[in-house]
């Protein structure tokens, strides 16, 4: 099954490639978040076929999977996978990658030299996680995957939120993850939200905002709100495409439960929303609250089949009815006149809701998801149990485990820590990412190895000003000033410091409105790594406290240290061999040549990479 | 001013994104026409697309995309009307038939001969982020292809970018701003490369530390990360960073790109001394350089004159400074593109997401958005020296298409126009990564279609 889904997936990466045509679609619309594993994988090792056979030191080699210990459920799963294609499996993580990845991946900062000594004396690894887990940091990261799931920003294309809404939603957000609020209680009071955008405890009220379509009959907002929120929270993003025409002969080639569903159901799904009403106060501008918006609902009000304009095709009574009521995709009706809430019910209740996050968690700990893309979920090819006929495959690369998974999240009672305590204590997350045996691309869906992310760009700068400790404290519109990227509310800060915007922007941080978080490598990184003022006033002896520290130590210590602060690990023999001779060579001026070291290590392949 | 229960102005309804093409009796008679001609046996597209598919690409190599970002006033600037509104020193002269304000853009007064004003041109959208981003990816932000959609200059880039040779630049640049619409779903070497030239080099392209201390660091690196630069341990992502990494070296100290990047005082006055006009020197080395760069886009802000649209400058609002700051970077990079050569082969188009009221000022002395607007466009073979189309007399809607579409310009069409002036087929679709196809030019209800007449 696997393989058939890699062959496919395969085929139409190649017919990318050829440029085949085929039937035209219509300008339709999907929304999904590319992942290039397979594309990249094949590329390189296409290029490296292509080129001489290249020296390879030998490693600890890739090992039979019946020898990893299984730590949870989700090993079984795993490595049984792996062992029934006999697929042999990256051996386990050392203590120094593991420290490294676990602190990046659940708190976005490096771990600091005293912290790898404290683990490489007592390397504890569920204790390191469970520490972790309940530290500012994870919230500061958690809160930024949160805002970008969600959304938040202070003007997005369609409407303006504003700073006052803005920093509301990112603190109901941050107080949520700071509180333990469950995943079901933060998406019933996103997708419920009753109140003012301005005010902290109704912040979650600017999540309804995001469907706001200007110039459009409201039918367009109601289909664009049902929408962002199926998106987000059932990973059915392809409701973009019914809510404009039926599945059937547009989405045969996408998803199977897609192309049996249709306009009107969608529409009756969009229904729920009919009655919303965003009013803003009636204030003089000097007020506080004037840009606002009371995100409530009123009492009556249906979907009117009656458009001819708009960004939604013309929609006419069908069957002489003029107007939709609102009926969930199990065909649930709503109990009460109050059908937002009652949406937002059967939302967290709907089985893929859990599915969703289960597989979106997952990608944030093992950098592909169970299904890709992640917003694009099919009903219809999930239930192991009972598999789709024809050439249609399960669609997960493991439909039994993201079964489990998603059970497991609500047993847990959809806590995120929790959930991510079960993934990040599993050996398949603490794969090496090394694979020492020749690497396949059908071993990608198997998870044999731990894939390798870029960091972001908040990472790299808080990793900068870490290992440095030279801080810059950003102001921010009526919050307090911080000098962690982690901690700025929507990806385009700190506006009010130039520089650090364009050190960061090359990252592809995205705007979360027009343009979104991206993992591409480009020339322009490579630039700010080597030449940016923002690396190089910090790599000086003379303006860092820790680096001065380190230089002063005896050249041997000295290039630990370094290595510790830089890259969280120690080096390796020929690494430390490289560098001791390189500052062998300082004579007077040691400091300098210490200062190239450090910007050495910064340019180094396995900085930028969280691996 | 009115506005619906979302905020929404009620004038700005009903804006007809999907509204059919009328079908008047010539457009019938043209299709019956070419139906009779056997255009009905190709299958899946429009007739007028197959037709204009087949018609000979012209022959520009370039394209520049300057975005007059927050809207300019047409009928104070392209599609010129005068009135009671029209202050005297605009010096409004007509050339060749054209209305233009001599008084505001003096440089381009003198070259009309090689620009052509398209004036049957409507905006789909009336807000400033939608309707730019409509311009840069040519279609609908509010549909979900948009939110895999590259940038126009990344499909150029995607189409043109490895047919340079020795490039030294990637083949999408973004002048003028650090941020902004990427490669959509292409891959990486699609994205945009931005620049805010200021004309002390390219930022980052040299090393603070100095020259000497660089080639030391750098063979330091090589040596240092060797290991990983000859095997992917850490993945194919990774392993592709090694070029992402060599192009940069590239480029440090590079003096193709020092050349381009570096002008003094005197060539910045002669191109008004803004941001815009050192983007415009940029955009001429780089042009001049055949650097690599095919698609040039060139942000000029901020045309969203609400407010005391003819305030004395400096202001920064006013349509005298705008005025001036696009006169002068745009006059002088035509008329040196013209004296080197290279007018002919690179397409200039210059356009704003909208356009603003017509007649009198507001209450507070400037222009709101309107959907009618007009583009300039030079260069790249076209016909210069006239209008395309003609609004009404105010200036708030089309009354003669004046092109084959027959219908309102849409940013679509420009769009097309672009691909096909580089000779990229705007009729082609990719397929994206969810296994859909992704057009270049989305195909509607209405068909676009670029405008040939500019060459006729």
């Amino acid at each position: 099954m696997i393989s058939s889904r890699v062959a496919k997936r395969l085929a139409s990466l190649l017919s990318f490639a050829l440029l085949t045509p085929s039937a035209g679609a219509w300008d339709c619309s999907f929304k999904a978040d590319p992942d290039r594993f397979l594309a990249q994988e094949a590329r390189v090792r296409f290029a490296i076929h292509n080129t001489a056979k290249l020296a390879r030191p030998t490693r600890s080699a890739a090992v039979d999977p019946a020898d990893i210990p299984r730590r949870n459920f989700i090993d079984h799963f795993i490595f049984d996978a792996m062992a029934e294609k006999g697929v042999k499996s990256a051996p386990l993580s050392s203590d120094q990658e593991f420290l490294r990845r676990v602190y990046y991946d659940l708190t976005g900062h490096p771990p600091s030299p005293a912290d790898i000594r404290a683990f490489l004396e007592k390397p504890d690894r569920n204790g390191v996680i469970d520490r972790l887990l309940f530290t500012r940091e994870f919230m500061d990261r958690w809160t930024v995957w949160l805002g970008d799931l969600l959304q938040n920003a202070a003007f997005p294309a369609n409407f303006d939120r504003q700073y006052f809404g803005r920093n509301a939603f990112y603190k109901w957000m941050l107080f949520s993850i700071a509180d333990q609020k469950s995943l079901r209680d933060i998406a019933l009071e996103a997708v419920g939200a009753r109140g003012s955008n301005y005010k902290n405890e109704t912040g979650s009220a600017n999540f309804v905002l995001n469907g706001i379509v200007s110039m459009s009959p409201p039918q367009d907002t109601f289909d664009m709100m049902f929408m962002k929120s199926a998106s987000a929270f059932l990973g059915l993003s392809n409701f973009d495409c019914l809510l404009c025409h039926d599945g059937r002969g547009h989405l045969e080639q996408v998803n199977l439960w897609a192309s049996k569903a249709t306009r009107v159901g969608a529409q009756r799904q969009a229904a729920f929303f009919a009655r919303v009403n965003l009013p803003k106060p009636n204030l003089p501008a000097s007020d506080f609250f004037y840009n606002s918006y009371n995100v409530g609902d009123v009492q009556r009000g249906f979907y009117n089949l009656n458009t001819l304009a708009g960004n939604r095709p013309e929609r006419a009574p069908l069957a002489g009815m003029g107007l939709l009521e609102p009926e969930y995709r199990d065909g649930s009706k709503p109990g009460s006149e109050d059908w937002r809430q009652e949406y937002a019910k059967f939302m967290v209740d709907d089985p893929l809701f859990a599915v969703n996050f289960a597989n979106r968690l997952w990608k944030e700990a093992f950098t592909m998801g169970l299904v890709e893309p992640i917003d694009a979920l099919d009903p219809a090819r999930l239930d192991p149990d009972n598999p789709p006929s024809g050439n249609w495959g399960l669609q997960p690369t493991h439909p039994a485990l993201l079964r489990k998974l998603a059970s497991e999240l609500k047993e847990r009672n959809y806590n995120l820590r929790e959930f991510l305590r079960l993934l990040f204590e599993s050996s398949a997350y603490q794969l090496s990412s090394r694979y020492d045996d020749d690497w396949k691309l059908s071993y990608v869906p198997l998870f044999a190895r731990h894939y390798p992310r870029r960091l972001e760009g908040e990472e790299i700068h808080d990793a900068i000003v870490l290992a440095t400790n030279v801080r810059t404290n950003y102001t921010l519109r009526d919050l307090d000033d911080t000098p962690w990227a982690m901690q700025m509310p929507e990806p385009v800060e700190p506006r009010s410091n130039g520089s650090a915007v364009n050190f960061m922007n090359p990252f592809y941080r995205g705007n979360r409105d027009s343009f979104f978080r991206i993992q591409d490598g480009s020339v322009q990184q490579q630039l700010n790594l080597m030449n940016d003022t923002f690396i190089l006033n910090r790599l000086r002896v003379a303006s860092s406290p820790t680096l001065r520290e380190a230089a002063a130590l005896k050249d041997e210590d000295a290039v630990e240290q370094l290595f510790l602060l830089l890259l969280q690990r120690q080096p390796d023999a020929r690494e430390k061999k490289v560098a001791l001779e390189y500052l062998a060579k300082a004579g007077n001026q040691r400091n300098t040549y210490f200062e190239d070291l450090a910007w050495s290590l910064i340019n180094k392949t396995d900085f930028l990479y969280n691996y | 001013m009115k506005k619906d229960r979302f905020g929404i102005p009620l004038d700005l309804n009903g804006t007809q994104f999907w509204r059919r093409p009328p079908v008047n009796r010539r457009v019938l008679f043209n299709h019956a026409a070419a139906a009779v001609g056997g255009y009905f046996l190709l299958p899946e597209l429009g007739w007028e697309r197959r037709a204009q598919a087949q018609t000979v690409a012209p022959p520009a190599k370039n394209v520049v995309f300057i975005m007059m970002r927050g809207g300019p006033s047409q009928i104070d600037t392209f599609d010129l009307k005068q009135g009671p509104w029209t202050p005297a020193n605009l010096d409004v002269q007509t050339y060749n038939g054209l209305k233009w304000p001599r008084g505001l853009m003096p440089r381009l007064a003198g070259q009309l001969d090689d620009i052509v004003l398209v004036r049957s041109v409507k905006a789909w959208a009336a807000v400033h982020g939608l309707a730019q981003i409509w311009m840069q990816i040519g279609r609908n932000p509010a549909s979900g292809s948009a939110r895999i959609a590259p940038h126009i200059g990344s499909v150029v880039s995607y189409e043109l970018g490895s047919k340079a040779k020795d490039a030294v630049l990637p083949a999408f640049i973004s002048l003028n701003a650090l941020s902004g619409i990427g490669n959509g779903f292409l891959p990486p070497e699609a994205a945009p490369f931005f620049a805010a030239p200021g004309g002390s080099g390219l930022t980052n392209s040299r090393h603070n530390d100095g020259a000497p201390r660089f080639d030391r660091r750098y063979g330091l690196l090589l040596e240092m990360d060797s290991q990983l630069r000859t095997s992917p341990d850490l993945g194919a992502a990774a392993f592709q960073t090694q070029s992402y990494n060599v192009a940069a070296r590239k480029m440090v100290y590079n003096d193709k790109v020092d050349a381009i990047f570096t002008f003094d005082a005197a060539e910045r006055a002669a191109y008004g001394n803004t941001s815009f006009g050192n983007s415009c020197i940029a955009t001429r080395n780089i042009l001049r350089a055949n650097a690599g760069a095919r698609f040039i886009q060139i942000v000029h802000s901020e045309w969203d004159q609400h407010d005391n649209i003819w305030a004395a400058p400096p202001n920064t609002q006013s349509h005298y400074t705008l005025g001036a700051q696009f006169d002068n970077g745009l006059g002088a990079l035509l008329s040196d593109l013209k004296k080197d050569g290279l007018l002919d082969s690179t397409l200039v188009v210059a356009m704003g997401e909208f356009g603003r009221t017509v007649g009198n000022l507001n209450a507070t002395k400037g222009r709101d958005h309107l959907l009618q607007m007009a583009v300039l466009m030079a260069g790249g073979g076209i016909r210069g020296g006239r209008a395309i189309g003609e609004s009404n007399a105010a200036g708030s809607v089309t009354m003669t298409p004046g092109w084959s579409g027959d219908r309102d310009i849409r940013a679509e069409d420009v769009e097309a126009t672009m691909y096909h002036a580089l000779g990229i087929d705007w009729n082609k679709s990719l397929e994206d990564p969810t296994g859909r196809r992704f057009e270049y030019v989305p195909r509607g209800v209405v068909e676009y279609k670029p405008i040939t007449e500019l060459w006729g």
